[in-house]
């Protein structure tokens, strides 16, 4: 009986997830309700020391912001005397000085345009025949829903099947179990959070709002679908003040990320770039402190590096160069896939130091004695499912047969498959194109 | 514009606010409309002569702008005549057979709360197949008459001459009559069709005998602990943390794959879907997310990929040729528009779904078999949940029946649903045109419909009852 073999130990939870803090349901409070409060750091953006390294900065960053605005309104705002002008120089001030992009590690002004290649993961295989990409294989093996989805569930609408929906589980599950071995602890977390929280986070829903799906307001108030659960884990952990003893807190979340943002570039065709789709993310939380935060992102690298590693897909570790970073990140790293059907490299996975950035706008910050400091926020993702699925079929599939070998490190989690075949009934739908 | 709706024309000032009430009518619109803007959340449309079918001449003025004002009642198309001149995502068929009993109707409606008289439906119903007879009358007659020119255009000789004029004569009359008709019944079908639509599904007779398992705990009431309100306005949200998500997690996937060695097949559907897909399923729109789409009359509602509407993108406007029953499952987000701010009243839930699709006969029989499967599941855990037969007046507008599975919160004193079973029948299939191979009448899919387990509510009664631990 398949029951029999169904356990959980609650009791060996509790030691894994030791208690430190318990939160009850409140009816009184929701946490994502108000703002947080910002705290840039004003003295090191309007010390004019700094304006010709924060101008190269964002020059080098796409262009966003303008130091020598944001030094001119603080000018004035200091000379205004009236009260009234005074609050609302100072408003200007700061939504000016929020644009400004973080600090960068001081290695990447070397790097120029390209990412530096810091190393590959596992040897490409060789193939003795052609290839075939992800779409194709998905057809010959009936594992993947696409036509006639349009119309119903809109453009780039997919509907993954059978074994590639059951492997879809097997990733997710098993990238938990290695983050739960590595010391995170999981949050589950809302998909739809308020447009304050993913501003926190240094997406300006404005300017990008082509990325950002938005709820009906006159309905739902400002509601936005999260891209990602980093501004969810985020925002839970905004006006919160943590126990120095908690850190480095590591956080992991299984969540649905939605996305608007659109392409027609024949590389990225199919799933590689979809509106919706599941992601395993890391979020981890570090004292002020860069060499905690650097040490925490290389972590997180590693441990991208050995769940690639372990797929036995071929892989290169790129460090970004300034300009790939997005405003709040200190440096990030991007794990691109060999995907042999399409013939490139594909991103499966990035992980940033956003250093206080977030922690700032969030009002993320630890008590150590007597006093609070802002905290540094590390996040990576641990598994993205669409490009894994990619990476994984082009990899592993075999000339003849219209099968695909499964990574044996997913076989317990596929109760012991070790290809993915078409399903033995196979779906027999036809839609109804006329009436 | 690519669904029938009931436009209202309205006059509007120069300052662009709505005065002054015109006829409120009811046409198509078989041409895009330009849209003007919103007012008071109500889309308005700047309409040029001929936009709209049968629109007078008369209401277009220079003074003042004339506009059509855009309610859409329905998504689906309307059948018929009118739904063949739009271009439409399904065409739902109507099941009449619910109107010939319209004693067992009335006390349907009345069980589920709807403020509808049944045999007012039925007399409207019977109107709309009276109109619909006598043009199919007027136009045989038309055909007859017709021939009976090409006779006589074919024969010669002057005493033909009077024959000649009774047939021109009669097919005038004719032409007329079949216009008359026509317009009638174009002005009847919308309503009439939009009165069955929204009728609920009927309901199933048969008993079910209340079980109950396990021992209540007894145990004091701790709270949601590691549950924490995300948002609670307009609607509600939550994080879980620590033994809550880890059993999400693990649970869930659990119970997946025990339903995948019951024959499920697992997918993984989006979580946008088109408003008929919505509406297909018999759900109101206020009870999901909309997008903001502002240049679109009709944005995508956000249901998550484990929800009916999203399982049935799968299958929406398609023949079958498999064997049944055919059972699909999926495990993922689910979204309802909910304020209540108990993990369980969430916005937001993770469930685990299956969707069985049997023919006629087997439904009473698949029902039976995902409920025995379901307690096979459960009853081995150390909770106490009773499986009972929902009332009529708890349906939702697609469920025949429901067989709900629940546990007993401590800190509610109530029963709480984590689990349920749903006979839905052929409403689902007859909206969103699933049919068996051939397609005809007599050939719609049957629907069961099983949430396997609503995490939330899951979860928070078992924080309720002290945690037992789950270990076999």
């Amino acid at each position: 009986m398949y029951h029999a073999k169904f356990q959980i130990w609650v009791g060996r939870l509790q030691q894994v997830f030791p208690v430190t803090h318990r939160y009850k349901c409140s009816a009184t409070k929701a946490i994502l309700s108000d703002p947080a409060i910002l705290t840039l750091d004003v003295a090191y953006i309007t010390d004019s020391r700094n304006t010709h390294k924060i101008d190269k900065l964002i020059q080098s960053r796409k262009g966003k912001g303008d130091i020598h605005l944001v030094q001119k309104l603080w000018k004035e705002y200091n000379e205004e005397t009236i009260e009234k002008m005074k609050s609302k120089k100072y408003e200007k001030f700061m939504l000016e000085a929020c644009k400004i992009p973080n600090q960068a590690h001081s290695v990447l002004d070397s790097y120029g345009i390209e990412p530096k290649i810091v190393k590959f993961i596992n040897d490409k295989r060789k193939f003795d025949f052609q290839p075939r990409d992800f779409a194709d294989l998905c057809q010959k093996c009936d594992l993947l829903k696409t036509e006639f989805l349009g119309f119903l569930a809109g453009h780039k609408s997919y509907i993954i099947k059978d074994s590639l929906a059951e492997l879809e589980q097997a990733l997710i599950q098993r990238t938990c179990d290695e983050l739960l071995k590595k010391g995170f602890s999981l949050i589950s977390v809302p998909d739809f959070l308020p447009y304050h929280v993913i501003e926190g986070c240094g997406m300006d829903i404005k300017a990008e709002r082509g990325q950002v799906y938005t709820l009906d307001p006159s309905l739902h108030g400002d509601l936005c679908l999260s891209g990602t659960s980093e501004m969810a884990i985020a925002g839970f952990l905004s006006n919160q003040v943590l126990n120095v003893d908690e850190l480095p807190l590591k956080l992991a979340a299984v969540s649905r990320c939605y996305r608007a943002e659109i392409s027609s570039s024949f590389d990225e065709r199919g799933i590689y770039r979809v509106h919706q789709f599941t992601k395993v993310e890391m979020f981890g939380v570090t004292k002020n402190d860069i060499s905690q935060s650097e040490a925490l992102l290389q972590e997180f690298v590693d441990i991208q590096s050995e769940l690639s590693a372990s797929y036995g897909i071929h892989c290169q570790l790129l460090d970004m160069p300034l300009h790939e970073l997005g405003a709040p990140a200190y440096r990030k790293f991007d794990i691109e896939a060999w995907m042999p059907g399409r013939n490139m490299f594909g991103e499966i996975s990035s992980s940033s130091n956003c250093t206080d950035f977030q922690a700032r706008r969030l009002n993320i910050k630890y008590e150590s004695g007597e006093d609070t400091y802002f905290c540094h926020t590390v996040n990576g993702t641990a598994c993205a499912v669409p490009r894994m699925l990619i990476a994984l079929l082009e990899t592993f599939q075999n000339r003849y047969a219209d099968t695909i070998n499964i990574p044996e490190v997913l076989w317990p989690y596929m109760n012991y498959q070790k290809l993915l075949t078409p399903p033995v009934f196979p779906l027999k739908m036809r839609y109804i194109k006329s009436w | 514009m690519r669904f029938s709706s009931r436009i209202f024309v309205w006059k509007l000032s120069s300052t662009f606010g709505i005065s002054g009430l015109s006829n409120e009518s009811c046409f198509m619109s078989t041409q895009p409309l330009c849209k003007f803007k919103k007012i008071n959340q109500i889309e308005v449309y700047r309409i040029k002569s001929g936009q709209l079918a049968a629109l007078s001449e008369c209401y277009f003025s220079r003074s003042c702008y004339t506009a059509a004002v855009v309610r859409p009642e329905s998504y689906l198309t309307i059948p018929g005549a009118l739904g063949r001149q739009v271009d439409s995502l399904v065409k739902p068929c109507i099941d009449k057979m619910q109107l010939v009993d319209f004693q067992r109707l009335q006390y349907n409606l009345n069980e589920r709360g709807y403020r509808l008289n049944a045999r007012e439906l039925l007399e409207l119903w019977k109107n709309y197949e009276d109109i619909i007879a006598e043009k199919a009358k007027i136009e045989s007659r038309r055909k007859e008459n017709s021939k009976i020119g090409k006779q006589l255009n074919k024969k010669s000789g002057c005493d033909l001459q009077k024959e000649f004029d009774t047939v021109k004569e009669t097919g005038i009359k004719l032409r007329n009559e079949a216009k008359r008709i026509q317009k009638i019944l174009e002005e009847i079908e919308v309503p009439t069709m939009m009165k069955l639509l929204s009728l609920p599904n009927d309901y199933c007779d048969e008993p079910f005998k209340t079980l109950s398992f396990g021992e209540p705990s007894g145990y004091s009431v701790s709270g949601d602990e590691n549950i924490v309100l995300a948002l609670n306005s307009p609607d509600s949200f939550h994080f879980m943390t620590k033994e809550n998500a880890f059993l999400e997690l693990k649970f869930c996937n659990k119970l997946l794959q025990y339903l995948l060695n019951q024959n499920c097949r697992l997918i993984s559907p989006p979580d946008f879907v088109k408003s008929a897909i919505v509406e297909g399923c018999g759900i109101d729109y206020s009870e999901v997310f909309t997008m903001n789409e502002q240049d679109s009359s009709d944005p995508f509602r956000v249901v998550g990929g484990a929800s009916l509407p999203a399982m049935c993108t799968l299958v929406a406007r398609t023949t079958l040729r498999n064997e049944t029953p055919l059972r699909f499952s999926t495990l993922g987000r689910c979204y309802s528009v909910s304020d209540g701010t108990n993990i369980f009243e969430s916005s937001q839930r993770t469930c685990v779904q299956s969707l069985s699709l049997v023919n006629n006969e087997q439904s009473s029989g698949e029902v039976d078999f995902m409920v025995d499967k379901l307690i096979n599941f459960y009853s081995v855990l150390p909770v106490h949940f009773r499986v009972s037969k929902a009332p009529l007046s708890s349906l939702k507008r697609y469920e025949k029946a429901k067989i709900s599975f629940e546990m007993y919160s401590q800190s509610k004193k109530k029963y709480i649903e984590f689990a349920c079973v749903s006979n839905i029948g052929e409403f689902i299939s007859r909206r969103l045109n699933v049919y068996f191979h051939p397609r005809g009448e007599g050939q719609f899919v049957n629907f069961v419909f099983s949430t396997c387990i609503d995490f939330n509510a899951f979860v928070h009664c078992w924080n309720d009852n002290g945690r037992p631990s789950l270990v076999e």
